[in-house]
């Protein structure tokens, strides 16, 4: 197991999925989530987050509109609250219905670092792809990611059509990686999951972009038009780097309060973790946390 | 085919609303208000309300006088001269609320009072 940066590479994710479906879907959606989807084209993809009215992230999705139906790839861990949400605040003479999708439906996320190769393996042209932008190819959907370290693709593919696509990615010799060195690669990457983003702030999390101040009213609305016009927060979403282990929880930083680390990985006498700072008048490059020096790099959403 | 079509792709429905035997409780003032906006329609015509996501504070109440679309999947409740429907699916949000009539120099309009929210947003629609 090494911590270097993920290179051809790819993980079988295990979100849930949603199919909302019906002429008003996006419309439901759309009122729930702090980012505006509305004007996205067909075979289009985004991320968006919901908020609860403290204007604190509940959860955190990507989606995908695809021939008039609306495909939702969220946390797991939140998926109760959010189909929840969506099941009770449809109103009774809108058109729209929620399937479950989990175990139908995966998304399986493709790492590369010599892409235009690798990629042009499923007739897609990696560098001329815009990002973000669906492209259908039999009964797969491909989507280029923005990533800071290399290049991904994500697939979403039917559950029968997995083994297929395994073999097509094994047989351009991308290896499978296993859940802990997911773990290890998004850390690097500085993506967060729901449990780095729960309870935090959109700005917080280097996530502004994902809200969108001029939609109306949405659960949380308020208060994110009200940092807006304060223009700053006080605390931050950022990476550590480091040669001692560090723990998830709360530490204390020498001369300027505390973090709360909510990811970290040790191997090989290096630390790699992702946490919420709170930052002082001028953020350091280095932090001491609990008496061990870390390099600090705030993170925001690409 | 594409990734959401074929044979045999069937997924299962979302389907997790409680159900509740519904009670609203309007004053008198805005059975007024109704009445006046029945506008004669009370025989062929009912008042939904209704809830549905949005507004700062999770859900937004809805409003509507339409053609009576039958019981079908609603609670009726008769107030009198008119009935009033709230669907199954909102009957949890929306039991037990009281409905009023505020007539002001700045506009007025129905106030909903909901026991079952647990805060509601400055404007009055919203509430979660």
């Amino acid at each position: 197991m090494s911590l270097s940066n993920p290179r051809s590479e790819y993980f079988v994710r295990a979100d849930a999925v949603t199919l909302i479906q019906g002429g008003d879907s996006l419309n439901v959606l759309d009122r729930i989530v702090s980012t505006n989807i509305l004007d996205m084209p067909n075979l289009a993809s985004r991320d968006a987050l919901f908020c609860d009215y403290n204007g604190r992230i509940c959860d955190y999705g990507t989606v995908y509109t695809i021939s008039g139906k609306v495909l939702l790839i969220s946390s797991a861990a939140q998926h109760d609250i959010t189909r929840r949400t969506l099941v009770d605040g449809t109103s009774w003479d809108e058109d729209c219905e929620i399937l479950n999708a989990d175990n139908a439906i995966f998304r399986i996320s493709i790492f590369s670092t010599d892409s235009h190769d690798k990629f042009s393996g499923f007739g897609i042209n990696f560098h001329s792809a815009e990002a973000n932008q669906l492209i259908e190819s039999g009964d797969h959907l491909f989507v280029k990611r923005e990533s800071s370290f290399c290049d991904r693709l994500d697939i979403l593919v039917k559950s029968d059509n997995v083994n297929s696509i395994k073999s097509i990615l094994s047989g351009l010799d991308f290896v499978e990686m296993d859940s802990e060195r997911w773990e290890i690669c998004r850390i690097i990457l500085g993506d967060p999951t729901i449990n780095d983003a729960l309870g935090n702030l959109p700005e917080e999390m280097g996530m502004g972009t994902l809200v969108s101040n001029d939609k109306g009213c949405y659960p949380g609305q308020e208060v994110h038009a009200r940092i807006e016009s304060r223009g700053r927060t006080i605390k931050n979403f950022c990476r550590l780097t480091g040669n001692s282990p560090l723990e998830v929880g709360k530490h204390s930083i020498t001369d300027s309060g505390s973090i709360s680390v909510s990811s970290s990985i040790s191997i090989d006498g290096i630390t790699h973790a992702l946490a919420m700072i709170r930052l002082g008048e001028s953020p350091k490059e280095v932090v001491q946390i609990d008496g061990d020096d870390f390099s600090m790099e705030l993170l925001s959403y690409p | 085919m594409g990734i959401l079509g074929g044979e045999g792709f069937s997924l299962p429905v979302v389907t997790e609303t409680e159900v509740v035997d519904v009670e609203l409780n309007f004053t008198e003032a805005a059975i007024g208000a109704l009445r006046q906006n029945m506008s004669g329609d009370e025989e062929s015509h009912v008042l939904v309300i209704s809830a549905q996501s949005g507004g700062c504070s999770g859900y937004l109440y809805d409003m509507k006088i339409i053609e009576d679309p039958g019981d079908d999947g609603f609670q009726r409740i008769d107030i009198g001269d008119f009935d009033v429907l709230v669907h199954n699916t909102d009957s949890s949000m929306l039991n037990g609320i009281n409905i009023d009539f505020k007539e002001t120099l700045m506009g007025g309009g129905f106030q909903i009072e909901n026991p079952n929210a647990d805060r509601s947003c400055g404007c009055g629609q919203s509430f979660g």
